[in-house]
C-alpha cells in the first residue's frame, strides 16, 4: 500500500458515504499493515528482568528491616550512654561534692 | 475414536499439561525461585513486548515496559487467584503500563509534510500511521491498537482496559473516525 492512492481521483465520482467508507477501509488496512507481529527480543532481556527483580527484592528487604535497625542502634546508644553514666568512678563523684567547695569553709 | 478426535484430545492434553506446568513454575516463583522466573519470562516475553511495541511504536520503550510489567507481576503474584490466568494478568499489567507511558508523553504537534516522499511505500505508511496515532488520545489509541493490530475481541479489549464493552465500542467508533479524518487530511497535505 502506498500513499499515492487513488481515492482522491474517485472522490468526485462517488457519494460521500461511499467515499468515507473507502477512506475508513484504507486507513484501517494501513493500520493493520504496520502492526508488529514479530519482535526481536534483545539478548539480555531475561537476565535484566532477573537482575532488576533481585535489586528490588534487596531494596524491599532493606526497607522492611530499616526501622528495626534504626531502633536497635538508638537503643544500643542509649544503653551505652546510661551504662557510662552509671559507671562513673566514686572518686570522681566525691571530687565533685558541693560541700567541699562551699563558701566560708 | 476418529483420528481428528484423537488429535483434538491430544492437543487438549498438551494444553492442560502446559497449564499445570505453568502453575508449578508460578508456585516456585512465589518462593523466589529464579529458574522458574526465567522460564516464565521466556514463555511470555514475545507477546508482552509485541503488544507494548504495537502500542508505543518504539522497540526500546517496549522492552522497558515489558520488563516493568514482569517485575510488577512477580511482585504482586500473591494477588493472582488462579494460576491459569497469569497470561491475561501479565498482559493487562503491560497494557496499563503502556497507557501510563502514553499519558506521560508530551503531545507534539505533527507536521504531515515531514513524511518524506520517495521512501519505500511501506516505511512511508508506517511513519504516517505512527504520526497519526500520536495525535489520538491515549484511550482511543490504545483501544484502536488492541482491536485492529492485536486483533482482540471487544470483550477482551474491555477486560484488558478495565472498562465496560459499551465504552470500548464507543471509543473504537470515535478512534476510527478520528483516525480516518487524520488519514484523509494527511493525504490531502501530501498531494
Amino acid at each position: 500500500m502506498s500513499l499515492d492512492r487513488t481515492i482522491y481521483t474517485s472522490k468526485a465520482d462517488t457519494s460521500p458515504v461511499v467515499y468515507g467508507d473507502a477512506c475508513m477501509e484504507e486507513a484501517m488496512s494501513a493500520l493493520r499493515e504496520v502492526a508488529i507481529d514479530d519482535v526481536e527480543v534483545s539478548a539480555g532481556f531475561d537476565a535484566s528482568v532477573l537482575r532488576r527483580h533481585k535489586l528490588l527484592q534487596s531494596r524491599r528487604t532493606i526497607k522492611f528491616w530499616m526501622p528495626a535497625l534504626v531502633c536497635a542502634v538508638v537503643t544500643a546508644l542509649a544503653v551505652v550512654t546510661f551504662l557510662q553514666l552509671v559507671a562513673v568512678p566514686v572518686s570522681s563523684a566525691a571530687h565533685a561534692d558541693p560541700i567541699e567547695f562551699a563558701p566560708g569553709q | 475414536m476418529s483420528s481428528a478426535t484423537m488429535a483434538d484430545t491430544q492437543t487438549l492434553d498438551t494444553r492442560a499439561e502446559l497449564r499445570s506446568d505453568e502453575a508449578a513454575w508460578l508456585a516456585r516463583c512465589r518462593q523466589g525461585d529464579e529458574r522458574a522466573m526465567d522460564a516464565i519470562v521466556a514463555k511470555h516475553r514475545q507477546r508482552i513486548i509485541r503488544v507494548a511495541a504495537n502500542v508505543l511504536r518504539d522497540s526500546h520503550e517496549a522492552e522497558d515496559v515489558a520488563q516493568d510489567a514482569f517485575l510488577k507481576a512477580f511482585r504482586e503474584l500473591h494477588r493472582l487467584r488462579e494460576d491459569n490466568a497469569f497470561s491475561g494478568y501479565l498482559y493487562r499489567i503491560c497494557v496499563r503500563m503502556c497507557m501510563d507511558r502514553l499519558r506521560s508523553r508530551r503531545a507534539d504537534t505533527v507536521d504531515f509534510e515531514c513524511v518524506e516522499h520517495g521512501q519505500a511505500s511501506r516505511i512511508e505508511t508506517k511513519v504516517l500511521v505512527e504520526k497519526l496515532l500520536d495525535r489520538l488520545a491515549p484511550e482511543l489509541r490504545l483501544t484502536l491498537v488492541l482491536r485492529e493490530m492485536e486483533q482482540l475481541s471487544y470483550d477482551e479489549v474491555a477486560e484488558v482496559m478495565g472498562v465496560p464493552v459499551g465504552t470500548v465500542r464507543s471509543r473504537l467508533h470515535t478512534a476510527r473516525e478520528r483516525f480516518r479524518l487524520l488519514w484523509v487530511k494527511a493525504l490531502e497535505v501530501q498531494e
